[in-house]
């Protein structure tokens, strides 16, 4: 439902899939409701495909939370078949700060997934992004090496990690491969992005974010709304300025949402349990001008 | 925030049910808490389907779930609901729900089915009527089949309108009464209102665009929530202001329907090649049903119109 709406509200037709039927997110405490059973959501994209052609009718397939192994292998059986013009989009949601918050048995489930399909954006939080890519990220060189090694097993062209801590600075990190047909589409007014690029065939950016002291319940799935909308947007290409756009789009909604929380509860908040995407829907509408950007040497 | 639990069917493709519902509530500021009383493919109108309805364990357990975390809402919607059973499971908690806080607007849209098909089990025509007798119903939606099956007897003159909008009133204390479709003539569809504090009947009488869509009464029900709770907040519901919500739920109806029909001659022209004369959608036939699923994503600019356009009439006996 995160990712939903501001998809939505941006425009698209969105054919949503559900992989679970809960009463609300676990961030409550409590929790009514259950998953959906792996062979019924199956069941749907079948259903989908006796009345669309699965693999075509899509601009984009987005895939977000699976809670069991099966439910992955349902989604990779799918993300398979589709056409080269299909953008697909993962958010391989493992979990958070540390900690796992599916089975185990799902992490080569999404290595698999993201092996096999044509993949063409990622959005990985750090946590994911580093038992992916099996590689600890404390500095600039050790997320080069990672991102290297992540781009060795998945050859996924474009990578999104929101949030990664650095000396104490927090990031916003974009890396792209371009394989050389891709290359060769670039327009000149990407010149910067043209000439980091051969140099090493992968090109990491980053922006400094601000450190929200606050745990937020479903910040991924909007991230992925918004950036996927914005790579679309711009012919599937991640680029510094769909990075940007997303960044400040999301900041603007995560910082309000903390407002709307405060004046709620009348008191400092640490958890916001329910982004006010809905509420702050306006934002969806800005056209911010682009940050700075820093590139990777 | 107003919030509105929205209690409908969901499907993956197309738009009826809680995918015709929640997105026009949600642009005009709802927060709205969606339960799928199924998990469909698409609407069963392409002749093929897949997926399930929800079982009444797991229904019921999203409700005690909501009632754990104290969930209050400002409105109830609900729509399709395909069983006996889970009526049953949607009565209880809407009553919950009204005694945490009794000023919830409960708008009911007794979806049974349309011009003489029923579309849920034979069951729920009984199980409706009881929880017609629970008393937590605010606005009920019918179309002109569902209040014969509600009332127990075919409308066929005004008289028996006002008999069956009467007894809804007086037999089931539902203050706000909306007949969202009646027989009119040739070229037209009616739209009759009434308040319970009120003997004039006013109508509407509503130009047909002659193709298939499916979902409208699911989005004109939660356009009459979204227009009608302002006044409701306000304390200032009445047969006026129940009849401007309609007019205005109406005209932004029409408008998506008119666009409806629009983008989907273009998108039938350009993938098929082809003009017929008047292609509609077919029902059962998925090759032209889905070119007219509602474009309620593409009408986003229209929910907020706040005036209606059409002309009400006062129903003469």
């Amino acid at each position: 439902m995160a990712c939903t709406f501001p998809l939505q509200y941006q425009g698209w037709d969105v054919d949503a899939v559900n992989t679970t039927n809960f009463s609300n997110h676990p961030g409550y405490g409590k929790i009514g409701g259950r998953v959906v059973d792996p062979d019924e959501v199956q069941q749907v994209i079948e259903g989908l495909g006796g009345i669309v052609d699965v693999t075509l009718e899509y601009d984009m397939v987005i895939s977000g939370y699976c809670p069991r192994p099966e439910t992955v292998e349902v989604v990779r059986k799918l993300c398979a078949e589709l056409k080269p013009l299909v953008a697909l989009v993962v958010d391989p949601v493992l979990g958070d700060n540390g900690k796992l918050y599916v089975q185990e048995t799902i992490v080569p489930e999404y290595e698999r997934l993201m092996v096999e399909c044509p993949v063409s954006l990622t959005t990985p939080n750090l946590f994911e992004f580093e038992l992916l890519s099996k590689c600890k990220v404390s500095s600039w060189s050790d997320l080069k090496r990672a991102m290297n090694a992540f781009h060795e097993k998945f050859h996924i062209p474009n990578v999104v990690i929101l949030s990664i801590e650095i000396e104490g600075q927090l990031y916003a990190v974009g890396a792209l491969r371009e394989s050389q047909s891709i290359k060769q589409k670039l327009t000149s007014d990407n010149s910067n992005l043209q000439e980091s690029e051969e140099r090493d065939g992968l090109a990491i950016f980053y922006f400094p974010i601000q450190k929200l002291d606050c745990n937020f319940n479903g910040s991924g799935d909007v991230l992925t709304a918004i950036v996927s909308h914005c790579f679309y947007k711009n012919g599937c290409k991640l680029t510094p300025e769909t990075l940007s756009e997303a960044l400040i789009k999301l900041e603007h909604i995560l910082k309000k949402s903390i407002q709307i929380e405060t004046q709620k509860t009348g008191k400092q908040v640490s958890h916001v349990k329910d982004i006010q995407i809905v509420a702050l829907r306006a934002v969806l509408d800005m056209n911010p001008t682009m940050r700075p950007v820093f590139w990777v040497q | 925030m107003k919030s509105v639990l929205s209690i409908q069917s969901h499907v993956a493709h197309g738009y009826v049910g809680g995918k015709a519902a929640v997105f026009p509530l949600q642009t005009q500021g709802w927060e709205v808490d969606n339960v799928n009383t199924v998990n469909f493919s698409n609407h069963t109108g392409y002749g093929t389907y897949k997926g399930s309805a929800i079982s009444s364990a797991d229904l019921s357990s999203i409700f005690h779930g909501l009632d754990s975390i104290q969930m209050q809402y400002d409105a109830v919607l609900s729509g399709y609901i395909p069983n006996a059973e889970l009526i049953d499971e949607v009565s209880r908690y809407v009553k919950r729900v009204k005694t945490q806080k009794p000023n919830t607007i409960y708008l009911f849209d007794p979806v049974m089915g349309d011009q003489g098909f029923l579309y849920v089990s034979e069951s729920c025509v009984a199980r409706y009527r009881q929880l017609l007798n629970e008393r937590i119903i605010d606005i009920i939606t019918p179309n002109q089949f569902e209040l014969e099956l509600l009332c127990g007897f075919k409308i066929n003159s005004n008289d028996d309108l006002r008999s069956a909008v009467r007894m809804l009133h007086d037999e089931y204390h539902i203050k706000y009464v909306v007949i969202s479709s009646l027989e009119g003539d040739a070229d037209h569809i009616r739209c009759a209102v009434s308040a319970y504090n009120d003997a004039h009947i006013n109508e509407f009488q509503i130009p047909i665009i002659k193709s298939y869509f499916t979902g409208v009464g699911d989005l004109f029900s939660a356009l009459l929530l979204d227009k009608f709770y302002t006044y409701v907040e306000n304390e200032d519901a009445n047969i006026h202001t129940l009849t401007a919500a309609v007019n205005t739920a109406l005209t932004i109806t029409q408008k998506v329907l008119i666009l409806t029909h629009e983008l989907g001659v273009k998108a039938f022209k350009k993938a098929e090649g082809y003009n017929i004369d008047q292609p509609v959608g077919i029902i059962n036939d998925a090759a032209t049903m889905k070119y007219f699923e509602l474009k309620v994503i593409q009408a986003k600019d229209y929910y907020s119109i706040k005036d209606g356009t059409f002309k009400s009439y006062s129903v003469h006996t």
